[in-house]
C-alpha cells in the first residue's frame, strides 16, 4: 500500500511517514500541493491525505482537480479546521473522509486501512480485513488463507460488516437489506447468523463486537 | 465632612423616593397650612364681626330712631319698655346701651359705660366699633355720633355693646374648620402621593423581577418600550453596559476559540511523534512515553473541549441553520465514535433508540451526546452500565437520556455540575467542561436538560428535552 501526503507542518509528516512505514504503509511527502498532480501521475497511489491550509493551492482546490480529471484515488482530508461548514464543503468536493488534528495515529491508520479497503473492494474482486478476505465474483471467503465455509447469509452478513468496519452496523438496516420482497428477514435471524460468524471466526482474533440496541461491530486488534 | 468622618465599612442607607418625595411635599404644604389658617381665621373673624357689626349697628339706629321722636332731649328719657326688651332679647350675649348728651351728660341707661366713650376723632367711622373691657368682661363697642339738631340741641352719643360670647364661639368654628379642611387637604394629597407613587413604581418593580428571573448569561437588552419614559435614560445606560458584557463576552470566546484553534496543529505533531514513538519501546522510556501520550491526550481533549464550548454557545450560532433531524439516526451514526472509549474503559455501552425527531444544528447535538457519553464513561468505570435512550413524549417533545450506573451526583451539586471547570470528584480526567458544553447545545435548542438519580437507584440520569419540532420558537 502506497500513499501521498500533502502537509506542510514538518514534525506531524515525519511522524506519520514513519508510523505509516512501520505499519507496512510507505508513503510519499509533499509540502506544497501544486506539485502532487505530477506526482499523481507518475505513481499509482492507493490513498491521498492532504491538508486544507497549504502553501500555494489549497487542499480544497487540489480535490477539486483530481475529481475534474476523473481521478477515482480516495482522499482523506486531514485538517486543524473542524467547522461544520469546512467539513461539509470538504467531502462535498470529493474527499472520501475528514479527520480533524489533533488524532489518535491509530484512529487515522484505521480511517485509511477501511477507505483502502472499500476502494479496492469497488475495483477488484476481493474484500480484506485482517485475516479475513471475501472474494466477491464467487462469493467465497477465507481465513487466514484457509478457505472459510458460509452459507449465502453468512457471506452477505459478513460482507456489510467488512464494508462498514469500524463503523457500526444496525441490526435493523442489516435485515432490511438481506431481506427482498419475497423473503422478509427478521432481526432474529440477524442474530443466528451472526452467533454462526463468531463460531467460525473464533479462531481466528477477528471478532463481532455487540453494541446493545443497534447492531454489530467487527474488530480486529 | 459628616460622610468623611463614617467608617468606610458601614453603608448609607438607602434612602426611600417615596420618603424624599413625601417630606418635599409636606414641607410646603405645612408653610401653606399655616399662611392659609391665619388668612382664613382672620377673613372668616372678619365676616362673622361684620355680622354682628351689623346686628349693633340695627340697634344703635333703633335708638336714634327714639332720640328722632323725642320732642327735646333731656335727662329725663324714657325708653319704651318695648325697646329695653328687644335690647335684652339676645340670649347669649349681654348688651349694654346709653345714651349721653354732648357734654358727656347721661340722659339713659347705664352710667358705667361712660368710660367708653373716646375722644371724638372725625377719621372715626360712624358708628365707631372696637372692642373693649366693661367689668372686666370682653365687650365690643359701638359709639355713634348724634348730630345736634332740633330734637338735640347740643347732640347725642349712643353707646352700645355686647359681650363677645357669640363672636368668640364663632371665632372657635371658623378655627376649626380651617384647620380640618386645611388638614383634610394635607392628608389626602400625601395619600394621594403615596398611592401614586406605588402604582408608579410597579413598571419600575416588573422590570426587576424580569431581569432577577434571568439566566446569568442572559444579556438581551431590556424592553424600554414598556418602560415609563422616566427610566429610559437608566434602561438604555444598562442595555449598553449588558451589550458592552456581551461584546466582551464574545471576544473572550473568540479569543479561547482561536488559541485553541492556533493549538490543534502542534498537538497533532506532538500526539503523532509519541504515538510513532512508543511503537517498540520498552522499560523506562516506554512508561514515559506513555505518560506524556496521555498528557498529550488530556490536552488534546481539552483544546477540543474547549473549541466545542465556544461554538456551542447560542451567541456563536446567531446565524446558525436548523434543520428538522431524527435524533435516533442521528445517535445510531455517532455509536461508532464512542464504542472504543466505552470498551477501553470496560463498561457496556448500550442503546434503546425510539423515533425522536427534533429541530436542531446535527454537530451541536453529536457534541452534547459525545459529552453526555464521555461523562458516563469517565464516572462510571470497569464494569459500569450506560444507556443511551431517545424518544418522544406524549406532547411531542423529543428527549435523549443517557444513564449509567456510576456514583451519581448528590442532588445539591445538580446546579453545579453545569458550571465551566466544575469537577465534583477529582479523580476522574475530566475538565469539567462537558456538562457546560451540554448546557451550551440545550441553550441553542430551547431544550432542558436535567439531572436525577437512575431508576435503579444508583447512579445518574442526563435527560435533555427538545421543543416540539413544529413549535419551535424562532
Amino acid at each position: 500500500m502506497r500513499l501521498l501526503l500533502i502537509e506542510d507542518d514538518v514534525p506531524i509528516a515525519n511522524a506519520l511517514v514513519e508510523g505509516f512505514a512501520r505499519a507496512g504503509i510507505s508513503v510519499d511527502h509533499l509540502v506544497r500541493a501544486d506539485t502532487a498532480e505530477s506526482a499523481l501521475e507518475l505513481t499509482a497511489y492507493d490513498l491521498l491525505i492532504v491538508d486544507l491550509e497549504l502553501p500555494g493551492m489549497n487542499g480544497l482546490e487540489l480535490i477539486r482537480r483530481l475529481r475534474r480529471a476523473q481521478v477515482a484515488l480516495p482522499v482523506l482530508i486531514l485538517t486543524a479546521r473542524d467547522a461544520l461548514e469546512d467539513r461539509v464543503q470538504g467531502l462535498d468536493t470529493g474527499a472520501d473522509d475528514y479527520l480533524v488534528k489533533p488524532f489518535l495515529f491509530p484512529e487515522l491508520l484505521a480511517r485509511v486501512r477501511a477507505l483502502v479497503r472499500r476502494s479496492q473492494a469497488v475495483g477488484s474482486s476481493d474484500l480484506v480485513f485482517g485475516p479475513l478476505r471475501l472474494y466477491l465474483n464467487l462469493r467465497t471467503a477465507s481465513l487466514c488463507d484457509a478457505p472459510l465455509e458460509l452459507t449465502g447469509r453468512e457471506w452477505d452478513v459478513l460482507q456489510h460488516l467488512m464494508l462498514a468496519a469500524p463503523r457500526v452496523v444496525s441490526k435493523q438496516k442489516l435485515a432490511e437489506s438481506l431481506g427482498n420482497w419475497d423473503s422478509e428477514i427478521s432481526p432474529n435471524a440477524i442474530e443466528i447468523y451472526v452467533s454462526r460468524l463468531r463460531n467460525k471466526l473464533s479462531e481466528s482474533g477477528a471478532t463481532i463486537r455487540t453494541v446493545r440496541g443497534i447492531g454489530y461491530r467487527l474488530e480486529w486488534p | 465632612m459628616a460622610l468623611n468622618m463614617r467608617s468606610p465599612d458601614v453603608a448609607p442607607r438607602p434612602y426611600s423616593l417615596r420618603a424624599r418625595l413625601l417630606v418635599f411635599l409636606l414641607v410646603p404644604l405645612l408653610a401653606l397650612l399655616g399662611v392659609s389658617i391665619v388668612t382664613d381665621y382672620r377673613e372668616g373673624l372678619h365676616i362673622a364681626n361684620e355680622a354682628y357689626d351689623q346686628a349693633l349697628h340695627s340697634t344703635v339706629l333703633a335708638l336714634s330712631a327714639i332720640i328722632d321722636h323725642e320732642p327735646v332731649l333731656d335727662s329725663d328719657l324714657d325708653l319704651p319698655t318695648q325697646a329695653e326688651a328687644v335690647l335684652r332679647v339676645d340670649m347669649v350675649d349681654q348688651t349694654y346701651y346709653a345714651i349721653f348728651d354732648g357734654n358727656g351728660a347721661l340722659l339713659a341707661g347705664d352710667a358705667r359705660m361712660s368710660s367708653l366713650i373716646e375722644e371724638f376723632d372725625p377719621d372715626d367711622d360712624n358708628p365707631d366699633f372696637r372692642f373693649d373691657v366693661l367689668d372686666k368682661q370682653d365687650i365690643r363697642v359701638a359709639v355713634y355720633r348724634y348730630s345736634p339738631n332740633t330734637h338735640a340741641p347740643r347732640g347725642a352719643v349712643i353707646v352700645v355693646a355686647e359681650s363677645t360670647h357669640k363672636r368668640e364661639a364663632a371665632a372657635s368654628r371658623v378655627m376649626i374648620i380651617t384647620l380640618f379642611s386645611n388638614l383634610l387637604f394635607i392628608v389626602t394629597s400625601l395619600l394621594v402621593v403615596f398611592v401614586g407613587m406605588y402604582y408608579a413604581y410597579q413598571p419600575l418593580v416588573r422590570i426587576g423581577q424580569k431581569i432577577k428571573a434571568r439566566e446569568p448569561d442572559d444579556l438581551r437588552p431590556i424592553d424600554e418600550s414598556a418602560a415609563p419614559r422616566e427610566i429610559h435614560a437608566l434602561i438604555r445606560a444598562m442595555n449598553r453596559l449588558m451589550s458592552n458584557l456581551r461584546v466582551a463576552g464574545i471576544a473572550q470566546q473568540n479569543f479561547i476559540s482561536s488559541a485553541a484553534h492556533q493549538l490543534r496543529s502542534p498537538l497533532a505533531a506532538l500526539q503523532t511523534q509519541i504515538d510513532v514513538a512508543t511503537e517498540g519501546q520498552q522499560g523506562d522510556i516506554l512508561r514515559r512515553l506513555r505518560d506524556m501520550q496521555a498528557s498529550v491526550i488530556r490536552l488534546s481533549r481539552l483544546t477540543k473541549q474547549m473549541l466545542a464550548l465556544a461554538r456551542a454557545s447560542p451567541d456563536a450560532n446567531r446565524n446558525v441553520e436548523m434543520a428538522h433531524m431524527a435524533l435516533e439516526e442521528l445517535i445510531e451514526n455517532a455509536a461508532s465514535e464512542f464504542i472504543d472509549q466505552a470498551v477501553l474503559a470496560g463498561t457496556d455501552l448500550g442503546f434503546e433508540l425510539a423515533p425522536a425527531p427534533v429541530w436542531g444544528v446535527a454537530w451541536s447535538l453529536r457534541e452534547m451526546l459525545a459529552n453526555l457519553v464521555d461523562n458516563a464513561v469517565r464516572y462510571t468505570g470497569s464494569g459500569g452500565v450506560i444507556t443511551v435512550r431517545c424518544g418522544t413524549e406524549e406532547g411531542g417533545n423529543a428527549w435523549l437520556e443517557v444513564e449509567d450506573n456510576g456514583p451519581g451526583i448528590p442532588e445539591a451539586l445538580h446546579a453545579k455540575a453545569f458550571a465551566r471547570f466544575a469537577r465534583l470528584d477529582d479523580t476522574q480526567g475530566g475538565f469539567g467542561l462537558g456538562l457546560a458544553i451540554v448546557k451550551e447545545v440545550a441553550q441553542l435548542h430551547h431544550a432542558r436538560v436535567n439531572l436525577h438519580p437512575a431508576t435503579e437507584g444508583r447512579g445518574l440520569c442526563a435527560r435533555v428535552t427538545f421543543p416540539p419540532p413544529d413549535g419551535f420558537p424562532d
